[in-house]
C-alpha cells in the first residue's frame, strides 16, 4: 500500500517511500518534510560535488596495488547518503581479578662436562584491582541489518575526520545527487545501543590493562622470570555508563564505484566528503599469488621443519611444537590467500 | 489450502494451511491469518537490476574467480532467469540481564533478519544483510514480475534463535555484577521484508550452472561455476610442489638444527593444510562461490 500524499502548497500528488525525508514537489518545487524530520534534528554532510570520478582516478594513481594494473575501467559510480548517529559516551569501572600467571626462565646447566640449555616454568597467583574511566565517540549506522563490509570503516573515518554538516533545512536539494536513506533506528534505541557499546569497549580495554598489571606484578614477585600467559581464576569488570549524548542524525555520503579488470567486476567505496578509500575489492596479480605461495612454503619448511627438528632434539619440545603449529597455520592461511578470488582492503 | 478474505479490499484468495501471515495478492495488505489483525511493517526492496544486468554481474563475478576457466565470461550463455520475492522476518532484539540493584547489568540490542520461507532457492543464506538501497512500501503489482513466496515460517519459531547470541552476551556482561542474573528477553518481531532475488541458470560447455543475484543492487550472493582444466593442473601442481619444497626446506633447516629427518617430516606435515586448500579446489570439476559477508 503506497501512501497517498499531496504537496502541502499546491496539492499535487507526491510519491513517498519509507526512505523519504523530504519530498520536493515536482510541480511547484516546495519541500514537503516527513514526520521524521520534525521529531529529531537531521543534518547532511555534503559530498564533494562532481568529484566521485575524481576519487576513483586518484585511487588508481596513488594506490600501490592498483598503479601497475592496465585496462581498469570504471563501470558505474553512485552516491548513497547513509544515516548515522555519532554518540559521545563515557563510562567507569572499579575492577577486580585473580590471575594465574605462567613464568618461564632459560638456564644454562653444566652436567658431565656438557652445557645444556633448559627452559623452566612456574606459576604465580596475583590479585589485580583498580579504577578506570574512559569516554568514546561512537558511530552508529541508523539502518537495520545493513551490510557491514564498508559501513564499519566508513563509521571509523566519520568520527576521526569530523566533517562539516549542515541542517537539513539549509540543504540545496537540487545539488544533492544520489540516494538518501532514512533512519530506521529511533534515537532512544541508539542510546540503548551506546550504553552497551561504551561498556563493551571499556571492558575490552580494562581486560588488556588487567593482563598487563598481572604480568608486571608476577614479574616483580619473581625476579629473573619472564611472565607469559595469564589465566583468570576470577574477573569482575562492572561497568557504569555515565554520559550518553547523541548527535543530530547525520546523512553521511558514501561513493560506491564498480570497475572491471580483465573481465572481472570489483567494488570500491569512498567517503563522499573526503575521498578516502574505506573499502576496496582488488584483483590478485600472479606476482602476489606467487608471493603468498612462497610464504606458505617458507612457513611449512622453516617453521614446520625447524619446529619438528627442535622438538625431536628433546630440549625444546614445547618451543618446537609451537613452531610446528605456527608452520601449519601459516601454510593454511597463506595458501588460502594465494588461491583466493579477490583481496579486500578496509579502512 | 485455506480461503481468506482481505479485510482491506475484500478480495478472496487462497493461502496454504501452514501459513501464519498472509498477503493479499490484489492490494498487498498483510494480515495475521488466525486473528485477521493487520501487520505493522511490510516493506519490500525495489527491483533495480534487470535480468541482463544480473547475468552480466554473474559472469563478471565468475571471471574474477581463481579456479574458473579464463573464458568463463565469453563462453557462458544464459539459459533462464527467474525472479523470486523472498520474505524475511525482521526482529528487534533487546535482552536485559539484571542483578540486584542494577537493572541493566547486561544489556544487548540489535536487529536480526531470517528467511521466512521454508523453500528458498538453494544457496541463499538463512540471514541476509541488506545492501544500502532504498525500501519501498509493499506493492503487489511488482510481484507479478516473479514468484512471490508466502511467508510460511512462524516468527515465534525464530524468536529464540534471533536473540540467542544477545542473551549469551548479556549474561556474560552481567556476571561482572552478580553470579545469577535474571534474564529478560524483550525481543519483538517487527515485520516482513520482501527482497528480490534473481535465480539464473547458465551454460558453460555441456554443463548447466546456477547463480543467485541480489535484484536490488546486483551483488552475486551465490554461484556454481566450472573449474577449468588448466586451473586444476595448477592447483594439483601447487599441492605436489609445495610438498617437495616443504620437505627440502625442512631437511635443510633440520640439518642445521641437528635432526634432518625430523626437519623434512616437519616440512611435509606443516604443508598438509596448504595441500588440502589446493586439492579442495583442484580435485573437483565444479566450484561454489558464496558471498562472504552473508555466510
Amino acid at each position: 500500500m503506497s501512501a497517498a500524499a499531496r504537496c502541502q502548497r499546491c496539492g499535487a500528488p507526491l510519491e513517498l517511500t519509507p526512505e523519504t525525508i523530504v519530498a520536493v514537489c515536482s510541480y511547484c518545487g516546495y519541500p514537503n518534510w516527513t514526520m521524521q524530520a520534525y521529531v529529531y534534528p537531521i543534518e547532511l554532510i555534503p559530498a564533494e560535488q562532481g568529484k566521485a570520478r575524481g576519487f576513483f582516478d586518484e585511487y588508481l594513481r596513488s594506490d600501490p596495488d592498483m598503479r601497475g594494473l592496465r585496462g581498469v575501467k570504471l563501470r558505474s559510480v553512485e552516491t548513497v547518503y547513509i544515516p548515522f548517529y555519532t554518540i559521545q559516551a563515557s563510562a567507569d569501572t572499579r575492577y577486580y581479578g585473580v590471575a594465574k600467571v605462567t613464568l618461564t626462565r632459560v638456564r644454562m646447566v653444566r652436567s658431565g662436562g656438557k652445557t645444556e640449555v633448559r627452559t623452566e616454568t612456574r606459576f604465580a597467583t596475583v590479585v589485580v584491582e583498580g579504577e578506570y574511566s574512559a569516554s568514546y565517540n561512537l558511530p552508529l549506522a541508523a539502518r537495520r541489518s545493513v551490510e557491514r563490509s564498508y559501513i564499519d570503516p566508513l563509521a571509523r573515518h566519520l568520527v576521526e575526520s569530523k566533517p562539516r554538516s549542515i541542517p537539513l533545512q539549509e540543504v540545496d536539494w537540487e545539488a544533492v545527487k544520489g540516494t538518501v536513506l532514512a533512519s530506521e533506528v529511533p534515537p532512544q534505541d541508539a542510546e540503548v545501543w551506546a550504553r552497551d557499546e561504551v561498556c563493551d569497549r571499556l571492558q575490552k580495554e580494562v581486560e588488556d590493562k588487567m593482563s598487563d598489571q598481572a604480568r608486571k606484578l608476577a614479574a616483580a614477585q619473581n625476579p629473573g622470570w619472564v611472565p607469559s600467559m595469564v589465566a583468570w581464576l576470577k574477573k569482575r569488570i562492572p561497568c557504569k555508563p555515565r554520559e550518553v549524548k547523541l548527535s543530530p542524525l547525520l546523512l553521511v555520503p558514501a561513493v560506491i564505484a564498480y570497475y572491471t579488470y580483465q573481465g572481472g567486476i570489483y567494488k570500491v567505496v569512498f567517503a563522499g566528503w573526503s575521498g578516502r578509500k574505506v573499502y576496496a575489492e582488488e584483483p590478485l596479480t600472479p606476482g602476489q599469488r606467487l608471493a603468498y605461495l612462497g610464504g606458505a612454503v617458507a612457513a611449512s619448511g622453516i617453521l614446520g621443519g625447524g619446529g619438528a627438528a627442535l622438538a625431536a632434539g628433546g630440549e625444546h619440545t614445547l618451543v618446537g611444537l609451537l613452531l610446528l603449529l605456527a608452520g601449519i597455520a601459516g601454510s593454511y592461511l597463506a595458501t588460502s590467500k594465494a588461491v583466493s578470488d579477490v583481496r579486500v582492503e578496509k579502512g | 489450502m485455506a480461503t481468506m478474505r482481505c479485510p482491506y479490499c475484500g478480495a478472496s484468495f487462497e493461502v496454504p494451511e501452514t501459513v501464519s501471515i498472509a498477503v493479499c495478492p490484489y492490494c498487498g495488505t498483510t494480515v495475521w491469518r488466525q486473528t485477521g489483525d493487520l501487520l505493522k511493517e511490510h516493506y519490500m526492496y525495489e527491483l533495480r537490476v534487470e535480468y541482463n544486468r544480473a547475468f552480466d554481474m554473474l559472469r563478471r563475478t565468475g571471471q574474477r574467480l581463481f579456479a574458473a576457466p579464463e573464458d568463463i565470461g565469453e563462453a557462458s550463455t544464459p539459459e533462464s532467469g527467474f525472479l523470486h520475492f523472498i520474505p524475511l522476518h525482521l526482529f528487534h532484539v533487546r535482552v536485559k540481564a539484571s542483578c540486584p540493584g542494577n537493572e541493566e547489568a547486561g544489556l544487548e540490542e540489535g536487529y536480526e533478519t531470517f528467511l521466512a520461507t521454508r523453500n528458498p532457492p538453494g544457496g541463499l543464506p538463512r540471514t541476509y544483510r541488506f545492501p544500502t538501497r532504498g525500501r519501498r512500501f509493499f506493492e503487489p503489482s511488482t510481484l507479478e514480475r516473479g514468484r512471490y513466496h508466502q511467508p510460511d515460517v512462524d516468527p515465534k519459531e525464530l524468536l529464540g534463535e534471533a536473540s540467542r547470541r544477545y542473551r549469551e552476551k548479556a549474561v556474560r556482561e552481567a556476571h561482572n555484577h552478580c553470579e545469577e542474573p535474571e534474564v529478560r528477553d524483550e525481543t519483538r518481531w517487527q515485520g516482513i521484508i520482501h527482497y528480490p532475488i534473481w535465480e539464473i541458470r547458465y551454460r558453460y560447455g555441456n554443463e548447466a550452472y546456477r547463480g543467485l543475484v541480489d535484484g536490488a543492487d546486483g551483488t552475486v550472493i551465490y554461484m556454481e561455476y566450472p573449474i577449468g582444466g588448466k586451473e586444476r593442473g595448477i592447483l594439483l601442481g601447487v599441492a605436489a610442489g609445495g610438498l617437495i619444497a616443504g620437505a627440502i626446506l625442512g631437511l635443510g633447516v633440520g640439518t642445521l638444527l641437528g635432526s634432518h629427518l625430523a626437519g623434512a617430516a616437519g616440512g611435509v606435515v606443516a604443508w598438509l593444510p596448504g595441500a588440502y586448500v589446493s586439492l579442495k579446489l583442484g580435485a573437483r570439476r565444479r566450484g561454489e562461490y558464496r558471498l562472504e559477508e552473508q555466510s
